[in-house]
């Protein structure tokens, strides 16, 4: 690499690089400062410290019951995206199937549609053909939006792998279950996990088709904390946000561990 | 150990014939190579043994049964790749014990597999880094491995796909020993692609050269060097002068404006092999053929020197020792004995 | 033999059928939904023309329109620096960057329309930099200014920008540009003359996203923007959800969705000519 770039250059890309990352973080450091003030309102930079709004947050049942709903909605929704994603990777993969191009662009295509249009065809069709939203069509919803992502994790560590192991497992005696158990499964695990927790944040941080597609009875926790800054944002929303912020933050560290946020994000 | 037999076997990927009715015969615990250029056919022909790939029509037998239609898995051969193919998430052990584990319970329990992969190991010096992952493994302990996880088990068959390409020349030539080595005293049947025509010569018992799917001619190393049928195996097979004659009499050849004696009869057009050892300048004892030759270039190679010269306008090479008065521009004779040349067709 | 001609189909078959019974038919559905009337039987165009005929929905679009076109170029102006320079980091300090850039993307919207909310107020930490209440709404702070939205909006967006571009620039071979470089050109003309075109597929395609994204979002411009300056994605979601009109936020699903492919197909035929 080229190391010769001029002073000047090198100490304005390095503001810039400051700039930005004050400017992406910093709505992001606001939430997390304001779960921590002692006072009764939102302020930022807090005044004092306390950890009482993370307390009234944990012991609120308005953000426990979504809290736990949007766990349940978001495992699921990594489960099953995990298993669909990963087999049609193996079949695209694998095999030279006639126009598998054509079925990878198809299964991506959720990616690019705006999801407010897949919100309002999936609503329209769900209130036509059931009458209503339910549970299980947001995370059937989910796992449309989401298994691109697994696709595109175990597609890349596949292409990353010796594309021989699977014929040289079969030299060496593996029947077509062994293969899958013993080779293709742990040779696709790293990308596997790493589309799961991704899957696992979309769902999990969704509001879009949440709001949509959001049913009498259940209620997720971005929506909740949505409905109170509509109504009056406090210390506790952000106590609430900074804890599924943090859960974000632990899975996209997972992620870098794992494969490493490079290769699944480009 | 078994012999492998091959029948008249033919391959088309779509329109092309990769595979245009090939017979080989492998007696059992010998090395034989498939040598030949990139496209010749002979990977297809190893992956159609191997079961890899569905044979168009013929028959391929391993030990007298025949296991064209076998899947395989159930050919009980072993195969190692050019890129090893080793197992990322097993460490050393398992990797090798990987098809005693996936042939069952012929190879017993798990104790009695993990000494046999050890023994395998052993065999290729490499037991000490039994529990590493083969991330942590260099090239050439790679290979090593791999190699271990082919013999495990007495295979029928041990089938290599130019397993020693992708190591340095100094490795590669300390594997070609090793493993011919290991071949003989583990009394393996091996099969041994490789586009190289030194480590044909040198690794095996028989060379199989291919030429656009067909066999072009078959044979010991040292019937292949000494008697080569065609133009293209004398060409392919090691450093040969051709040089395009013309019939002047009996066993007579004429070069320019020399005529030479030739082995055998023949009329017309023809090229007359000539292997770069086997010339001589200015010295012309005891060989019957001389003809005048200018030389164009003179390159040092150490122990000897490789000259370049013209004789009647086409192109010779020579070997000769240091002390060989030749810069280039030097009129020089070059001798042979016609015993040592070969008559070959066009 | 036979079994590996089906095996690829069988691994591939649940998404697909998945997808046809969850994406393809609702869409095509509710493209279908968008001719019928809640009111009347049968075909009718009513949904468009209400729309067209709506002065607040027209204004809606302009706004909507303007805003993306606006933090569109904005974001492509941040992402491009950015992800050059980012190619360029040692590996550790470029982690530290993809953290920044991914944390914010993977964090809920709500989230982080939440912290501008904070941070916009008229009693919030920008309002003590002189003359930012001269320049925004003086009783809500940028709350409810069109640049509020255009600032939080941006920050959503940057990611996808740098992202896209970032996986152009990483391919691009070192070596083009340090023979660039030994060939004398200076490093922003390296950057202008070998580093951009190359990029541009990547720049276009983050382009792209970035405007679709922007046009459709609502959740952002509601909480910021608020109820006085309405987008059509809130439009859909009141029709949708609140006056219960599926056709119509369908139709209006519909207009987006053709202003999103007129926009994919007109930046992909600029940039071809282009590149040409």
């Amino acid at each position: 690499m080229v190391r010769s770039t001029p002073l000047p250059l090198r100490i304005a890309s390095r503001v810039f690089l400051v700039a930005v990352a004050v400017f992406m973080l910093g709505p992001l450091a606001v939430v997390v400062g304001a779960a921590f003030t002692t006072s009764r309102f939102l302020s930022f930079p807090p005044t004092g410290f306390s950890l009482q709004w993370f307390a009234e947050a944990l012991s609120d049942a308005t953000y426990i019951a979504p809290f736990l709903f949007s766990l349940q909605v978001a495992v699921a929704t990594a489960a099953a995206t995990a298993v669909l994603g990963t087999l049609f990777a193996l079949g695209i993969a694998r095999h030279s199937i006639p126009g598998s191009g054509v079925l990878q662009a198809i299964a991506m295509s959720p990616l690019t549609m705006p999801s407010i249009i897949f919100a309002i065809a999936m609503l329209q069709t769900v209130s036509q053909v059931l009458g209503g939203s339910a549970s299980w069509i947001l995370v059937l919803a989910h796992v449309i939006v989401t298994v691109p992502y697994v696709i595109r994790t175990v597609l890349g560590v596949i292409a990353r792998s010796d594309s021989f192991t699977e014929e040289a497992a079969r030299t060496m005696g593996a029947r077509w279950w062994q293969r899958y158990w013993h080779v293709l499964l742990p040779i696709c695990r790293p990308g596997i996990v790493a589309g799961a927790f991704l899957a696992f944040i979309v769902s999990f941080d969704d509001a879009v088709l949440a709001l949509f597609l959001r049913t009498p009875q259940f209620e997720t926790l971005p929506l909740a904390i949505y409905g109170q800054l509509e109504f009056s944002a406090s210390p506790t929303v952000a106590a609430v946000s900074t804890m599924s912020m943090a859960l974000t933050a632990i899975s996209i560290l997972a992620i870098e561990k794992i494969v490493g946020l490079g290769k699944v994000f480009s | 150990m078994a012999d492998l037999e091959i029948l008249d076997v033919r391959k088309t990927f779509g329109d092309i014939e990769v595979l245009k009715g090939i017979d080989v015969h492998a007696p059992s615990g010998s090395f034989v190579s498939l040598l030949g250029a990139s496209g010749c056919g002979k990977s297809t022909l190893l992956r159609c043994i191997a079961g890899l790939e569905a044979v168009n029509s013929g028959t391929i037998s391993v030990g007298g049964e025949d296991v064209t239609g076998l899947a395989p898995e159930k050919r009980r051969l072993s195969m190692m790749f050019q890129s090893y193919a080793l197992l990322p998430h097993m460490n050393v052990l398992e990797n090798v014990r990987f098809p005693l584990r996936m042939r069952g319970k012929q190879h017993g329990t798990k104790t009695a597999q993990r000494e046999l992969a050890v023994h395998a190991l052993e065999q290729v010096q490499m037991d000490h880094l039994a529990s590493r992952m083969p991330r942590q493994l260099s090239g050439g302990q790679q290979q090593r491995v791999a190699l271990a996880r082919a013999i495990v088990g007495d295979p029928r068959l041990l089938l290599l796909d130019e397993p020693l390409s992708n190591l340095d020349a100094r490795l590669r030539e300390d594997m070609q020993v090793e493993l011919v080595s290991l071949q003989k005293r583990l009394g393996l049947t091996t099969i041994f692609v490789t586009h190289d025509q030194d480590e044909a010569l040198s690794m095996s018992d028989q060379v199989i050269l291919m030429r656009g799917g067909v066999v072009e001619q078959a044979g010991t190393p040292e019937e292949l060097y000494a008697r080569p049928a065609t133009s293209f195996a004398a060409d392919f097979l090691g450093a040969a002068n051709l040089l395009s004659v013309t019939s002047d009499g009996v066993r007579r050849a004429r070069l320019g404006s020399a005529v030479v004696p030739t082995p055998t009869e023949f009329s017309g057009d023809v090229n007359l092999m000539i292997r770069q050892e086997d010339l001589k300048v200015n010295n012309a004892e005891g060989l019957d053929s001389t003809v005048p030759a200018v030389v164009t270039a003179r390159v040092f190679r150490g122990s000897e020197l490789l000259l370049v010269l013209d004789a009647a306008g086409q192109e010779i090479r020579a070997v000769a020792p240091v002390s060989t008065a030749a810069e280039p521009g030097t009129e020089v004779t070059l001798s042979w004995n016609s015993r040592q040349s070969r008559v070959l067709a066009k | 033999m036979n079994k590996s001609r089906t095996e690829p189909w069988l691994l591939v078959l649940p998404v697909m059928a998945l997808l046809v019974i969850a994406f393809v038919i609702p869409v095509a559905s509710s493209l279908i939904a968008s001719f019928t009337s809640t009111g009347s039987p049968g075909f009718t165009l009513a949904n468009f023309s209400d729309f067209f005929e709506s002065s607040v929905h027209l204004t809606a679009s302009a706004r909507t329109l303007r805003m993306a076109f606006i933090q569109t170029i904005a974001s492509i102006l941040i992402a491009v620096p950015l992800a050059y320079i980012m190619s360029r980091l040692s590996a550790r300090a470029r982690v530290v960057m993809m953290i920044a850039t991914i944390l914010p993307l993977m964090t809920s919207v709500v989230i982080r329309t939440f912290g501008w909310v904070i941070l916009m107020g008229p009693s919030g930490p920008l309002a003590r930099i002189p003359g930012f209440l001269e320049l925004s709404n003086s009783h809500q702070g940028l709350l409810g200014t069109e640049l509020g939205v255009n600032i939080a909006m941006v920050q959503v967006l940057v990611p996808f920008a740098v992202l896209s571009v970032l996986g152009v620039i990483n391919g691009i071979d070192v070596r083009l540009q340090e023979a660039s470089r030994t060939m004398g050109a200076s490093f922003l003309r390296n950057f202008w003359h070998v580093v951009l075109p190359l990029a541009l597929p990547g720049i276009v395609s983050g382009a792209t996203l970035c405007f679709a994204l922007s046009i459709s979002s609502f959740i952002t411009p509601n909480l910021i923007g608020g109820a006085q300056l309405p987008v059509i994605g809130a439009f859909i979601y009141q029709d949708a959800t609140v006056n219960g009109d599926l056709p119509f936020a369908a139709a209006q699903a519909m207009l987006m969705l053709m202003a999103v492919l007129i926009t994919i197909a007109a930046t992909n035929r600029l940039a071809s000519s282009r590149m040409k």
